[in-house]
């Protein structure tokens, strides 16, 4: 059969949460997938015979709540194992550790600094209390505000009291908030370089900017605007990797009748009228329905699967303007044993959360100053994570499952080129190696 | 100069204003009260009126000044307080803006049309310029008016709300999201989305960052930048008047005093006074460094927002949250001055006369990296500049036939890490020689003097902190209703009586008279 309600393009977590969505209404849904393998960017796939890794994104905090809650994904199996802290590994022996205990955040932290012991609870009170107004944001649709339809002008007025409720002065916190840097921000609170740039690493990460460009600083709030189950700015790696996210939805997606189909790439979508109607695939297939939804990128989207001609005027060139920018990549390591770090009183932290190397804000400046310049960086900042035993998927062996993952500020100009990608590989592993004493790591 | 300006207070003298600076902003506001019949009094520290506008003679028989031409002076305030008949000629033709190339051909925008590059650039310039000014045109009326507090339900204040609102509806929905898609873009997009021509990128974006801490690639607030800079009719162009910009300080000073403002200088103020009672303070004279204080119905500060409040009044007098608001202030200095003193016009490769506005920098990369050292507290290896030579339009400011070069040099840090030393000066002072000799080969024979201001000393000679040009970044989070800060982005403070009336309020820095014009009409309210 090949006529649906709605089709949906690209089996990304957001796809499948939109198909699920609209399969769960009682729409007839088929959800088509280019890869042989479905969840985008969080999947697990096992690259090296035996190790299974989540090959692109790596931990789960964002996730909605409300998702997990309306398609039920617990009962089709996704558990989300909370970072017990994260390390963030300084120059030297230079070691922050955060807990999300916060009794041992405290102490921590006052090792560091005292005042910034004290201003971490000013921070995160502050960076709660934006990030209450984004949550608020986040499961609506955006108005248009340059149309007058009665939905927008609505949506338009609830964004304006939202903000208008906040008061005189927090409106002003919120503007600065939101258009200064993360560097300035930080340096409202805290003086230990160390804390600051572990503070700023949560969520740097695949921004096309640097911790001193104005705009940077909302990217604090991945400390507050998440959770694990509930428990707010939590972290955590889904047990069976990031591709459990994607499993348990298309679990949902299945229960609620809909379809999914791998190996079917869209070559194009079909307009008539002006008006989506359905797609070619890339084996020539044609598919038909009366809701066409795409899951790829906007570029994407307007520029390779839709004929200009059907855009109405000026859309291919605004897709086209549109500024799509990677600045991290990803190196994922199979390691015989658990490697041992030094500075580090045990091995208790980093099995059980998220590794950070950095050692100050100006570091990570400088890795961007190269990226922004085409240039690999010789310090790049970089972030991983084990898989520790306990998550491990059940299928692997319970002894041999931990990895690395490292997303750093590289130029995206050169992605593709073999020897270049060994090159950023190398930087990156020397990076971690100063601070490893590796046993046997073989990529 | 100085004698109107040397009337001595007698101690019982009571004025109605007291304006501390003497700055173009301290004089717009001065002559505007004084013309509505105030008794006002400008307290200047240094010997001239005039600020970063005043002229200095730096070398026996040079003279130039730190800002060194002007763009979008509000024709307003000229035509109010009759600058013409003071000397102001606001009409003075605008200089050509030209890119300097080290190997092809120079870009030359000049009154509204480029040459040096190809058709393509100049056709695009012209969509540029016409959506440019449009939205130049829409922002236009909100520089000259007083931004409302945010929760103000005064009708006025809802007014310009609703103003600014319609202006952006007017434009028509394709315009309107085509603003809000563009407004927040780095200049390197902007100008990479348009052109082709890497001199005449970096040339354009130019206007959107200098000043500021803030290069090329930087986002939210440098298309702004370049639309406040684009209000006036000359639309961004530079122009250098009659008597160079001392020459625009001079009338407004004459202007001031001709309506019965008293200017000392000489005069630079400890301290703001302040009363304090059960009601509350009250700000009610000033002292002066040698100790004689001076009583007013209202100090006026056209010094920079932290100097202010953190050194003039005092964190004494001054709630913690509002301190600390003013202590965050982001406004470090990023722009240096070079003063050169030249036996004869230096001749650039392939230039006919170097009369126009000058930048230096090949393509915006070159300012981007000169922003990188800088921001980590470092010189630039390859400085950028801007280079004006005023002595070309205004023989006096040299002796015959030999020339003055005045140049805008980025980005140089207020912060440098090493701390500033003479060495450190000297450094980046023939780094920048050397930029200079790149493009003027003869150029180092010609050297009779000059003189390198790093932020550091401009904060020193001129009394402004972080020898920041706009008393505090131009950045979103400091702009409008947010400027300095918003309790005092009316023009008015949390105390009584003082009020601010220079680059730290809305609508920012450069040489415009709006401030200084704004404050004014709220004084007089």
């Amino acid at each position: 059969m090949n006529n649906y309600d709605a089709i949906i393009i690209g089996a990304g977590h957001n796809g499948l949460t939109n198909a699920a969505y609209l399969a769960k209404a009682g729409l007839n849904v088929v959800l088509l997938e280019k890869n042989n393998f479905i969840g985008g960017a969080s999947c697990s796939q096992e690259l090296h015979e035996g190790w299974m890794y989540s090959s692109y994104s790596y931990v789960c905090s964002m996730m909605r709540q409300a998702i997990h809650r309306d398609l039920d994904l617990a009962r089709h199996g996704l558990l989300i194992v909370p970072y017990l802290g994260t390390v963030n590994f300084g120059d030297g022996d230079e070691r922050f550790f955060s807990y999300h205990d916060e009794e041992a955040a405290h102490l921590e932290l006052k090792r560091h600094s005292p005042r910034d012991a004290d201003a971490m609870h000013r921070f995160q009170a502050d960076l709660t209390r934006y990030a209450q107004l984004i949550r608020k944001t986040l499961m609506r649709t955006p108005p248009d505000p340059t149309s007058f339809r009665p939905r927008d002008i609505k949506e338009l007025l609830f964004f304006a009291q939202q903000l208008w409720n906040l008061g005189e002065k927090e409106i002003y916190e919120y503007v600065r908030f939101f258009t200064i840097s993360a560097a300035e921000f930080l340096d409202d609170y805290f003086e230990s370089d160390l804390v600051k740039a572990a503070m700023a690493s949560a969520g740097i990460i695949g921004t096309a900017l640097g911790v001193y460009s104005p705009g940077s600083s909302y990217i604090l709030l991945h400390h507050v605007m998440g959770d694990v189950d509930g428990s707010i700015g939590a972290w955590g790696l889904p047990r069976g990797g990031m591709g459990a996210i994607s499993d348990s939805l298309a679990s949902a997606l299945q229960q609620h009748g809909g379809e999914l189909r791998t190996n079917a790439g869209v070559k194009q979508v079909l307009v008539e009228n002006r008006k989506a109607v359905g797609v070619v695939l890339e084996n020539g297939d044609e598919i038909r329905a009366g809701i066409v939804v795409s899951n790829l990128d906007a570029k994407r989207t307007f520029t390779r699967i839709m004929d200009r001609n059907d855009l109405p005027e000026g859309i291919y060139e605004k897709a086209d303007k549109f500024k799509i920018r990677g600045s991290s990549g990803k190196v994922n390591i199979a390691l015989s044993g658990m490697p041992k770090f030094t500075g580090l009183p045990d091995n208790r932290y980093i099995n059980c959360g998220g590794l950070t190397f950095t050692g100050s804000l100006e570091t990570m400046e400088r890795a961007y100053d190269c990226w922004k310049h085409g240039r690999f960086s010789d310090d790049p900042f970089t972030k991983g994570s084990f898989r520790r035993p306990g998550i491990r998927p059940s299928h692997l062996p319970a002894s041999t499952g931990c990895r690395i993952l490292c997303s750093t500020a590289r130029p995206n100009l050169v992605l593709g080129n073999g020897r270049r990608k060994i090159a950023i590989s190398s930087a990156k592993l020397s990076s971690i190696k100063s601070h490893v004493t590796a046993r046997g790591s073989r990529t | 100069m100085n004698q109107q300006t040397q009337r001595v207070s007698d101690g019982s003298a009571h004025y109605d204003s007291i304006i501390i600076g003497a700055g173009h902003n301290g004089l717009v506001c001065a002559a505007y009260l004084a013309k509505s019949g105030q008794r006002v009094l400008v307290l200047e520290a240094s010997d001239t009126p005039g600020g970063l506008g005043a002229s200095r003679e730096f070398h026996p028989g040079f003279h130039a000044s730190v800002a060194h031409s002007i763009s979008h002076f509000s024709q307003n305030v000229a035509s109010d307080l009759n600058l013409a008949a003071h000397g102001f000629e606001a009409t003075t033709e605008t200089l050509p803006t030209i890119g300097l190339s080290a190997d092809s051909q120079h870009v030359v925008v000049h009154k509204g049309s480029l040459s040096g590059t190809s058709s393509d650039d100049a056709d695009a310039y012209q969509d540029y310029s016409r959506l440019m000014h449009r939205f130049a045109d829409m922002l236009k009326p909100f520089w000259l008016k007083t931004m409302p507090r945010i929760g103000s339900s005064n009708l006025a204040d809802l007014m310009t709300f609703a103003h600014l609102g319609l202006n952006i509806r007017r434009m028509g929905k394709e315009n309107m999201r085509e603003f809000m898609r563009i407004a927040t873009l780095p200049a390197r997009d902007l100008m990479d989305e348009y052109f082709d021509n890497d001199i005449l990128k970096a040339t354009l974006s130019w206007d959107g960052v200098i000043g500021s801490k803030m290069a090329p690639r930087s986002p939210n607030s440098a298309v702004l930048a370049l639309l406040y800079r684009m209000a006036e009719e000359s639309r961004g162009a530079h122009a250098i008047p009659a008597g160079g910009v001392n020459g625009l300080v001079e009338s407004l000073s004459a202007s001031a005093t001709a309506s019965g403002a008293e200017i000392r200088c000489n005069a630079g103020v400890d301290r703001v006074l302040i009363d304090g009672n059960g009601d509350g303070l009250l700000a009610k004279g000033v002292q002066l460094a040698d100790g004689e204080t001076i009583k007013a119905d209202r100090i006026i500060s056209a010094t920079d927002p932290r100097r202010t409040f953190l050194k003039l009044v005092g964190v004494e007098h001054l709630e913690i949250g509002f301190t600390n608001r003013i202590r965050r202030l982001r406004c470090d200095g990023f722009v240096a001055k070079l003063h050169v003193a030249l036996n004869g016009l230096p001749e650039f490769d392939r230039l006919d006369r170097a009369d126009g506005r000058i930048i230096i920098a090949p393509d915006m990369d070159a300012i981007e990296f000169a922003y990188d050292h800088a921001k980590h507290g470092e010189l630039p290896e390859k400085p950028v500049m801007e280079i004006v030579i005023p002595s070309v339009h205004d023989a006096s400011l040299a002796p015959a036939g030999q020339h003055v070069l005045s140049a805008h040099v980025m980005y140089v840090p207020y912060r440098l890490k090493e701390g500033w030393t003479d060495s450190a000066r000297d450094q980046i002072c023939e780094r920048t020689i050397d930029m200079l000799a790149q493009y003027a080969p003869g150029i180092r024979e010609q050297i009779l003097h000059q003189e390198f201001l790093t932020p550091v000393d401009l904060e020193q000679h001129y009394r402004v902190t972080g020898g920041h040009w706009h008393h505090a970044d131009f950045k979103m989070d400091q702009m409008l209703m947010m400027r300095p800060t918003y309790e005092a982005a009316q023009y008015s403070t949390p105390i009584p009586g003082l009020h601010l009336c220079a680059a730290g309020c809305h609508p920012g820095g450069d040489i415009t008279g709006a401030a200084g014009h704004n404050a004014a009409r709220e004084i007089l309210r």
